[in-house]
């Protein structure tokens, strides 16, 4: 559905993005992370044909963006970073522009505004000046623009942002019940986000890709360890002591009773089982022993980390 | 046709809708109405002293001519906020996503504000039309010359229009387009310094006074109407160019 070739961004002598590879199959619900400024507005301005790249394509059902841009842009919907709306229009006569403007036949106008207004739940403030409402409606009028017109392609850059928790809890459902009829492009710094709700996970950092595949499969080949958290009632004196035979335990910080200890990635249960015996028959009184998996946090952090290093050393 | 249309729609009711749009017409006729009562004084001295001015060119000219002077203010202040404000409320993302091309969004902004400087325009038909009830006099002039006006007001406000692509701050977009409609006008002034005759006559004819002269004289020339529909579609085109521009930066 969405083919992205060595797309490159150049702006002056930096690049924003280099050399971006990544395809979304019809129906996918993928998550677009990375730190700020990583360059993911920037891959999505491109994707809907708000700019141009310096070099590369993109594809979008079969249609190249740059040689007809009409044809990609009446499948996608898009909420860019700053919701667009107009201050001076309410919110239902701003719908009927959007709606207008992406070619929504004149019969189907009052149904789609319609829905749209109740999946993102502001029927209540449809006849209220967008000037007047909170952040976090507004964010929800930028969403309802994007759905407004019934694309294939829905594109949200940092869809969450400014929305209270009760909010982002109807915004994942509202995912949720559009994945399937939508292939959804979401794009995000926040990561428990994705983990909720993407299946496939494209991670961005300064302007290249560092990974792309679904989570489970990222968690797997993520080099990020394990931590083992653990409480005493006594303060464990020598700790490497207990730990020097146990090969998969990689590191260990903390003082008196309270440590962390790093583990292998590939560590089992057995050998959790037998720190933990170790442990407890040393007589320190074992309170707290909490074996922590790798998230994606974790593998996030290590490779945005890890590639940041490289490019400094 | 239909796209044109829509943005046509929102932009002239976010004109019209605006105060911004009512403080500048109550401007417009208190300045009209005070320059009226004036020059309607100085042509009453003027015929009584047998002058023998037609009313013409004795009263509505100097009308038009302010109603000339005020458009040069006027028109980049509507016309300010047509492209300036899309980018700085971010709402320009939303016209450059959806699938209408860059002259749909033009054309149909400059629709607008065309007809929403024509409503102003109207106001100041008003005095003549007062006039006619008391006194009579020949309406072949004066339409000659509205019709003047009725470009002239097209060409400003694709001059304005032009400069409010130019960057994301209202207020440097309308004295550019200040600067630019003020530069268009006084370029026939050189003419007369010129000692080559070739360059007296480009700069002659590059004048928009000089056209709307011809205009104001009830004469129909073909370059009048050939220079200002020319005028309009060149800035057009430069704004189309820069909204194409913002794509590739």
């Amino acid at each position: 559905m969405i083919e992205v070739k060595a797309l490159s961004k150049k702006y002056g002598d930096r690049f924003a993005i280099k050399d971006i590879h990544f395809t979304v199959d019809r129906g996918e619900l993928v998550g677009f992370l990375g730190p700020n400024g990583a360059g993911k507005t920037t891959t999505m301005k491109i994707i809907t044909g708000f700019m141009a790249p310096s070099s590369g394509s993109v594809q979008v059902g079969g249609y190249d963006v740059f040689e007809n841009p009409m044809e990609v842009k009446t499948q996608i919907g898009y909420l860019p970073e700053t919701p667009p709306v107009y201050m001076d229009m309410r919110v239902k006569d701003y719908l009927k522009y959007v709606a207008e403007l992406r070619h929504v036949e004149k019969s189907n106008l009052t149904q789609y505004i319609g829905e749209a207004l109740e999946k993102t739940d502001l029927a209540s403030v449809e006849n209220r000046l967008i000037e007047n409402l909170s952040k976090g409606f507004r964010q929800r009028v930028g969403i309802a623009q994007a759905l407004v017109s019934k694309p294939d392609i829905l594109i949200l850059d940092e869809p969450t942002v400014g929305l209270d928790p009760n909010q982002v809890a109807q915004f994942r459902k509202l995912i949720k019940d559009l994945k399937g009829h939508h292939t959804i492009i979401l794009s995000t710094h926040i990561l428990s986000e994705v983990q909720a709700s993407c299946e496939k996970v494209v991670i961005v950092n300064e302007g290249r890709i560092v990974a792309q595949d679904n989570i489970k499969n990222l968690s797997q080949k993520a080099k990020a360890h394990s931590q083992l958290k653990v409480r005493t009632l006594k303060p464990i004196e020598n700790l490497e002591s207990f730990l020097s035979d146990i090969e998969d335990v990689l590191s260990w910080d903390g003082v008196g009773s309270q440590w962390s200890l790093s583990l292998k990635p590939e560590v089992s249960d057995g050998e959790i089982a037998a720190i933990s015996n170790a442990l407890s028959s040393a007589g320190n009184g074992l309170l707290e022993f909490q074996v922590q998996k790798a998230q994606l946090e974790e593998i996030f952090l290590d490779l945005t980390k890890s590639k940041s290093n490289e490019v400094n050393s | 046709m239909k796209t044109i249309f829509c943005i046509f729609k929102k932009e002239l009711r976010s004109i019209i809708g605006s105060p911004f749009y009512y403080v500048i017409g109550l401007l417009f006729a208190t300045f009209l109405s005070i320059n009226y009562i004036r020059s309607l004084a100085q042509f009453q001295t003027m015929s009584m002293q047998g002058a023998g001015l037609n009313i013409h060119s004795g009263l509505f000219i100097p009308h038009l001519n302010s109603i000339y002077l005020i458009f040069l203010v006027v028109i980049p202040l509507l016309t300010m906020r047509l492209f300036a404000e899309e980018k700085r409320n971010h709402t320009f993302d939303l016209l450059l996503t959806a699938p209408i091309t860059s002259s749909q969004i033009v054309i149909g902004k400059f629709l607008a504000s065309w007809l929403s400087v024509l409503i102003l325009l109207a106001i100041g038909l008003l005095y003549p039309l007062m006039t006619a009830s008391v006194a009579s006099f020949d309406w072949g002039p004066m339409w000659g010359s509205y019709l003047g006006m009725f470009w002239l007001a097209g060409v400003n406000v694709s001059i304005g229009m032009f400069a409010s692509t130019l960057t994301a701050s209202s207020v440097v977009c309308a004295f550019l387009g200040f600067l630019l409609i003020l530069a268009l006008m006084l370029l026939g002034s050189g003419a007369g310094q010129m000692a080559d005759p070739f360059w007296s006559s480009l700069l002659d004819q590059l004048s928009l006074v000089t056209h709307l002269q011809s205009f104001f004289q009830g004469l129909f020339e073909i370059k009048g109407f050939v220079f200002m529909i020319s005028c309009i579609l060149l800035f057009s085109f430069m704004a189309i160019r820069m909204v194409e521009s913002s794509r590739w930066r």
